[in-house]
């Protein structure tokens, strides 16, 4: 690598390496080299959201969902619940992962919120990861 | 006992540290923890807490930080200091001069250590005699051990006097330690206790010598009202106090200049931790009742606490010779504030409700009363005043907070009114971040076997942009009980397989023969199936560890930003530390 890219690189949340170093960790794997393109585009994206999820608050809902539906597990007998009745706020829910068995709006932005700014991040993290690759 | 000392080690550093400054006194309470989780830990992750001692050595720039490190080290068990390597070579020769009292800086330090430490353990012993206590078994072996060793070292009990007038400060934080100390370490059988207490003597008395040192410069006022708030703790609820002694950081600040407060709180530590250690109700209650009067900040009981300090004073000795009211008032002070507001609050709570509600029940008044104590909300004029209302209104207050902050975290929101609209450009923003990371993924995944990445670049740059903008980050500062768990979760049986591949993946990227190596060139395929195979466990525990070396690191630089070029020469350096650094 030239000086130059070097520069290029930063992470753009300094507040939050984890995410960056989780990320980066995830791209440098061995098998990613070696799967076809589009194994890899699919395991790249799982990366992204996975070290969203892993550098972000442990309590967050979104990021329990985002892991879980990352990593498969038994599926396990739960009570059947009844879903959150509808209303104005349900296109946000099924955007924010595992917005859907949140009711309280309140709780809800707070979940956007916090997935939104690791999101920025990452996409962010992305663009000068790409960025330093094109030049 | 190895486990005892490390404890008290840990705590005395807390309060000898307190002398220094923020940032400084944080990395030390770091440093502080580890000989206990030590203790507490195998193979691998041992390594990783010497690593991280290791880094700490880096940053420890100026004397008095070195010399706590120092002693910090003398804790450590023998097999583990000779695994240290090159830097802390200087440290354990430094020990071993301290151990043998050669040199003759050390020979000065330690000449007046061993009779406080003596006079400390006398101190207990006196308390004990006076308030009739006599089945703290653990103290009169100690008591009885410490008097053996003052015959050895004859001729120094004056000097323990004197000394002991004059340095209070140090007194009260040895004798807390020491206090701690059963607490930590329930009292095992009596012939333990005896070689124990001798160690731990040892110790202390080192330690002792450098809060001494540090003394001197310390004239800060808000330790005061920490050591207040620490003290409120145990006297309020004498059953929790081992704990929190050892959690709460918090109270961990001794003062310099004791004041008559402190003193009455000292006694109160020693009673309720032996109280709750040894399960003596009969000492602990009247020292209890005693001592929760300077607590509980009424004026009426402020007047009557100088009698039981008169009391205490008179009990050790001449030391406490002038009250000190007007400080008293101060450390109440801090009480006082607080438990002020709140009855203000209320008060004028209920004069606005009174005002707003005349036609309303008594019933109905009480039960909004109530409501109005947890929510603090306020009804103005016209204002429905049910608690229902009430909530709803918090809840809506609630929502337009997190409003206002997805403004300003989506671009183009600013102008947007009405939260409908907000909404609509949320969903907008959250969907087009979710597209563009898709296609990101994608590009990168037509670069990926080119991408041969440094981490050195990322964290370089974080550095950089924490000195250029003086921020740092906001570190959660893991409390010990939360390590000391995960490392009792670690210890399980069925989970060492797991932690010491875990451990060992971290070691690979930390220790300094791998260091040049490239995060690519990483042996990640055994951590990643085991993450597969307990994901729980190892996200939380490799999170936990992450975050704790982060922390280190960022430290470090933190408490370094005045001297900015030597970390950067560090950085540049070809040392192993400056890759551990860098590859977190």
């Amino acid at each position: 690598m030239n000086k130059e890219r070097k520069r290029a690189l930063g992470n753009p949340n300094p507040r939050n390496p984890m995410q960056a170093f989780f990320f980066v960790r995830s791209l440098s794997h061995k098998s990613l080299k070696t799967a076809p393109f589009r194994e890899r585009c699919t395991a790249i994206r799982r990366a992204a959201y996975a070290s969203m999820a892993r550098s972000s608050s442990p309590r967050r809902a979104w990021r329990r969902a985002v892991l879980s539906s990352l990593i498969p597990r038994r599926p396990r007998p739960s009570p059947a619940r009844l879903p959150p009745p509808r209303d104005q706020h349900d296109d946000l829910r099924r955007l924010i992962p595992g917005g859907e068995a949140i009711g309280d709006l309140c709780k809800l932005l707070e979940e956007t919120i916090d997935y939104v700014s690791c999101l920025r991040t990452q996409v962010q993290l992305m663009q000068e990861i790409a960025d330093s690759v094109d030049d | 006992m190895e486990c005892s000392a490390m404890t008290v080690l840990g705590l005395l550093r807390r309060q000898s540290v307190g002398n220094l400054a923020a940032g400084h006194r944080r990395s030390m309470v770091e440093v502080g923890s580890y000989p206990k989780l030590l203790d507490n830990c195998n193979g691998a992750f041992r390594w990783r807490i010497i690593d991280k001692l290791r880094i700490e050595w880096k940053f420890l720039s100026d004397m008095p930080m070195r010399s706590h490190f120092i002693l910090l080290l003398s804790s450590l068990p023998p097999p583990l200091l000779s695994h240290l390597s090159s830097p802390f070579s200087a440290i354990t020769g430094a020990n071993k001069s301290l151990k043998r009292g050669e040199n003759t800086a050390t020979k000065g330090l330690l000449c007046p250590v061993l009779p406080l430490s003596l006079f400390s353990l006398f101190l207990p012993m006196e308390k004990k005699a006076l308030f009739g206590n006599s089945d703290a078994i653990n103290w009169q072996l100690q008591s009885s051990d410490a008097g053996e060793l003052h015959n050895l070292s004859s001729g120094h009990l004056n000097l323990i006097w004197d000394r002991a007038i004059d340095q209070t400060a140090m007194f009260d934080s040895a004798i807390s330690s020491h206090v701690s100390s059963p607490s930590s370490n329930p009292p095992a059988g009596s012939g333990g206790g005896g070689s124990d207490s001798v160690v731990i003597r040892e110790l202390i008395g080192r330690l002792g010598t450098i809060c001494n040192s540090d003394e001197i410069s310390q004239t800060s006022s808000h330790y005061q009202s920490a050591n207040n708030s620490c003290y409120s703790t145990p006297m309020n609820s004498p059953p929790k106090l081992n704990l929190s002694f050892v959690a709460n950081p918090t109270h961990l600040p001794f003062p310099a200049d004791p004041g008559f407060a402190e003193r009455a709180a000292r006694c109160s530590t020693f009673s309720c931790s032996v109280g709750t250690s040894h399960g003596a109700g009969q000492f602990m209650l009247p020292e209890a009742g005693k001592l929760e009067t300077p607590a509980s900040g009424n004026t009426k009981k402020r007047k009557a606490t100088p009698k039981a300090k008169g009391k205490e004073a008179s009990l050790s000795s001449s030391i406490t010779t002038a009250a000190n009211p007007p400080k008293m008032a101060g450390v109440e002070g801090s009480n006082g504030k607080r438990n002020k507001p709140l009855e203000e609050v209320e008060e004028k709570d209920s004069a606005e409700q009174q005002a707003a509600m005349k036609m309303e029940e008594e019933k109905g008044t009480k039960s909004a009363e109530l409501s109005k104590d947890y929510i603090h909300v306020r009804a103005r004029r016209g204002q429905a005043t049910d608690s229902h209302s009430l909530a709803e209104r918090v809840r809506r207050e609630k929502i337009s907070e997190r409003m206002k902050l997805l403004q300003d975290l989506v671009p183009g929101c600013n102008k947007v009114t009405g939260k409908a609209v907000m909404l609509d450009e949320i969903i907008n923003y959250v969907q087009s971040l979710q597209r563009q990371v898709e296609f990101l993924s994608m590009k990168l995944a037509t670069v990926n076997p080119q991408l041969d990445f440094n981490m050195e670049n990322f964290v370089n740059k974080n550095i950089e942009m924490q000195q250029n903008s003086g921020l740092l980050p906001p570190h959660s500062l893991y409390p010990l009980e939360a390590i000391s768990s995960s490392f009792s979760f670690a210890n399980m049986p069925e989970r060492t397989p797991l932690m010491a591949i875990n451990g060992l993946e971290l070691e690979n990227q930390v220790i300094p023969s791998l260091a040049h190596s490239n995060l690519s060139r990483n042996p990640l395929s055994l951590q990643s199936t085991c993450l597969d195979a307990f994901p729980n466990t190892s996200y939380q525990l490799e999170k936990l560890w992450d975050d704790d070396l982060q922390n280190v690191v960022q430290m470090g630089f933190s408490h370094n930003q005045e001297l900015v070029f030597s970390t950067k020469a560090i950085v540049e350096g070809p040392a192993g530390t400056n890759h551990m650094k860098v590859e977190l």
